[in-house]
């Protein structure tokens, strides 16, 4: 019980931190509102709270607090030059829409309980993840940790999420994973809302939920769900950032920074970055795309910078991409074509055949019915497929093994149930009524 | 009912891509091509091509469409339902039933469906909509199958087990060696180096470095590999038999070496309970399956 009475301490306490800045997004429902303070709270916090540490703070709950004040003297301070905190309110539910509010909630409750009731027991959660968040909690800082390219192969979000837990005083912050997912949803709720209507909002929000793969990571303490809750909500905000609402990019660059401070290695921010440009040329502004870019990479060279630095004096140095187009490279990826085709087949095509079905019926529909935010969900989606192919075939020259892990191909494009889900939902809002915004 | 030419070229074409579908998900991906010279999605492709340029087709095909169409995809759900509660291949080994074949069953009989009762004209649009639409079908269908599956085995396991402590839970899921990492952090104190069995079968877990130090740390961690060298730490070897079932040409049992000791542990970890012996390390006699060495200097 006590456990759970930190956990929604810390929830609080990030959600905190995080709300002066949606007072920058304006036309927001609440629940979205409460959703993005989450995990903007979850996300510069500990992002805040590491740089305090590069600065020469120990990692402490008194140096998390002082980033805390820290944050919210910033929101505040950005709130109040650029005020836009106008509430979108949520029409009255019908009774299709009030059964399925009733059913995400019960799955929502249900896997928090699943998630706070079961230990950390995933191998890399355990061996990764959660000994970061003890090692840090016994010795305030990164002693131990970065002498190791294993533990530092990831970013610290995730552990530092769950050291502040136990600093707090918790045992096991496993249940914060499925509250990030409901954050998630809340926001994936009001971007589709804003866009559509409560039935259609409810729609993606019970897709996504009952996805299995999401709820299935929403109960352990991996990393890929954080990463795809930060990198799915960039896209949607670069999405959604074009007209009236091009300070969205903002949020874009934000978020998608935010995704590189849980997963580093893949190339999946480069595609945001392209996205940005291109709402940026389309709808003839400068300032808050560049800037938005320059967010997206500042807090990308936050960590990537720090863990150059100390992989370079580490005598067990991973693979250097130097060689990357090389010939020899091409060369090799050929030499491995039949391979790597089965293997794109079995861990990327199969896996999620409906998926791809899905994107390609989503991706026809907004070609041909010019619906401009499904447009870029279909590239984005397809960009993510090249970029995937390009890094196996690159991938499978550098490592032997690299045919035997298949589960973590599967795990690194689970981003892509939700942008295609999405996706699919604002096609179907083609065929329904009393939208609030054409999808055009 | 009379069929024109066409149409029994789009039920027969229909039919075989059924068919090839059908015996794939019976067999494994490719078993069309070998056997019938065609590949199955050749079928697929000329089905849905001839389904998206004809007209609607009429009423007791489509009843029968329909029919086929919903109990495909809740045999579906229904078996995946049953893997997500057993073990993965549970279905294969069963039934010999290929559920990757299956899903393309699924998508194309419905999408099929959907197709021959649209009447938009646009071929493009056509084939977009009802793509999206049976994906949708499938997709959720799938989706809630399983995510319902997963919460009620998750919720019931909790309520059975509500009264488990955290330790109780970290025993269930890793066994034995839960216990024994309990015991070495009781029997060493915290500034000693612990040797371990190298990683690979059958020390998976026992001689995997991070797994270990996630329970012994702050004590450091090492694999021993050929003879133990010096350190300023005190020293002990975990004795490991391996948990892991044996599926490679090592053998079971580590250290394989004799070693000058002051001490070993004999572990009962179920019991959480250990027996002290002051002697060295012999392999021959002391082949447990968790113990601990207090490795002597001399």
């Amino acid at each position: 019980m006590n456990n759970l009475f930190i956990i929604l301490l810390t929830s609080g306490f990030f959600t905190w931190i995080g709300w002066p800045f949606t007072k920058l997004l304006n036309k927001i429902t609440l629940v979205e509102r409460l959703g993005l303070s989450f995990l903007l709270g979850i996300g510069l916090g500990t992002y805040g709270w590491f740089i305090l540490y590069r600065l020469g703070l120990p990692f402490t709950l008194s140096s998390l607090l002082l980033t805390g004040l820290l944050l919210l003297f910033l929101g505040n301070v950005l709130g109040r030059f650029y005020p836009r905190s106008i509430h979108l309110t949520i029409s009255s539910p019908r009774p299709l829409d009030k059964l399925l509010i009733i059913l995400i909630g019960l799955g929502l409750l249900s896997a928090f309980v699943i998630g706070s009731y079961n230990a950390i027991t995933a191998w890399d959660s355990m061996a990764l993840y959660d000994f970061r968040a003890h090692a840090i909690l016994l010795n305030h800082d990164l002693r131990d940790i970065v002498d190791s390219s294993y533990y530092l192969s990831y970013p610290l979000l995730v552990s530092l999420l769950h050291a502040s837990v136990y600093f707090f005083g918790g045992t096991n912050p496993q249940g914060l994973h499925s509250l990030m997912f409901a954050a998630f949803l809340a926001v994936v709720f009001g971007r589709v809302y804003s866009w559509t209507n409560l039935r259609l909002a409810l729609l993606a929000v019970f897709l996504n939920l009952f996805s299995y793969e999401l709820l299935m990571h929403s109960t352990i303490a991996y990393a890929n769900l954080p990463y795809t809750i930060y990198l799915v909500l960039g896209f949607i905000f670069a999405v959604s950032g074009s007209g009236k609402f091009t300070h969205h990019l903002l949020f874009a660059g934000l978020l998608i920074g935010l995704s590189t401070w849980v997963r580093s290695t893949e190339i999946f921010w480069l595609i945001g970055i392209l996205v940005i440009a291109y709402q940026g040329l389309v709808n003839w502004k400068i300032f808050l795309p560049l800037l938005s870019i320059l967010l997206l990479l500042s807090l990308r060279y936050g960590w990537s910078g720090y863990y150059t630095k100390l992989i370079s004096v580490l005598p067990e140095q991973p693979q250097t991409y130097g060689r990357l187009l090389s010939l020899e490279t091409f060369t090799a990826i050929y030499h491995n074509l039949p391979k790597i085709y089965e293997y794109i087949m079995r861990y990327v095509i199969s896996p999620f055949l409906g998926i791809w079905t899905l994107a390609v019926g989503m991706g026809i529909q907004s070609f041909r019915l010019k619906l401009r935010p499904v447009r870029i969900l279909t590239f984005i989606i397809f960009a993510s497929l090249a970029a995937t192919i390009a890094g196996i075939s690159v991938y499978s020259t550098f490592f032997a093994t690299w045919y035997q892990i298949g589960d973590s191909a599967r795990r690194m494009l689970m981003f892509l149930i939700p942008l295609t889900l999405i996706g699919a939902v604002l096609a179907l809002s083609r065929f329904s009524e009393g939208n609030h915004d054409q999808t055009r | 009912m009379r069929l024109n030419k066409y149409q029994v070229i789009y039920f027969v074409t229909l039919l075989i891509a059924l068919m090839a579908a059908f015996l794939e998900s019976m067999s494994y991906l490719g078993f069309v091509a070998i056997h019938f010279f065609f590949p199955a999605y050749i079928w697929y492709l000329l089905a849905s091509i001839i389904a998206l340029v004809s007209k609607p087709i009429q009423s007791p095909l489509q009843s029968l469409l329909k029919i086929i169409s919903w109990i495909s995809v809740s045999v579906y759900v229904s078996l995946m339902i049953a893997e997500s509660l057993t073990y993965p291949n549970f279905v294969y080994t069963l039934t010999h039933i290929n559920l990757q074949g299956l899903q393309i069953f699924v998508l194309l009989i419905w999408f099929i469906l959907l197709v021959s009762q649209d009447k938009q004209t646009d071929p493009l649009l056509r084939l977009g909509k009802n793509l999206l639409f049976a994906a949708l079908i499938f997709v959720s269908a799938e989706g809630l199958g399983l995510s319902l599956a997963f919460l009620t085995k998750g919720i019931t396991y909790a309520v059975s087990h509500s009264l488990d402590s955290y330790e109780d839970k970290l025993t269930k899921a890793h066994g034995g060696f839960y216990s024994a990492m309990r015991l070495v952090t009781e029997l060493t104190p915290s500034n000693t180096l612990i040797l371990i069995p190298p990683q690979g079968n059958p020390w998976e877990v026992e001689g995997n470095a991070p797994m270990v130090t996630y329970y012994l740390y702050p004590r450091k961690v090492e694999n021993l590999r050929d003879q133990i060298g010096r350190s300023d730490r005190q020293v002990y070897a975990l004795i490991a038999h391996g948990s892991w079932p044996k599926s490679g040409d090592t053998d079971y049992g580590w250290p394989k070496i004799k070693l000058s000791a002051t001490r070993l542990w004999k572990f009962d970890v179920s019991n959480h309970s250990y027996l002290t012996y002051n002697r060295d390390y012999d392999p021959a006699t002391d082949n447990w399956d968790w113990g601990l060495i207090e490795v002597s200097h001399e």
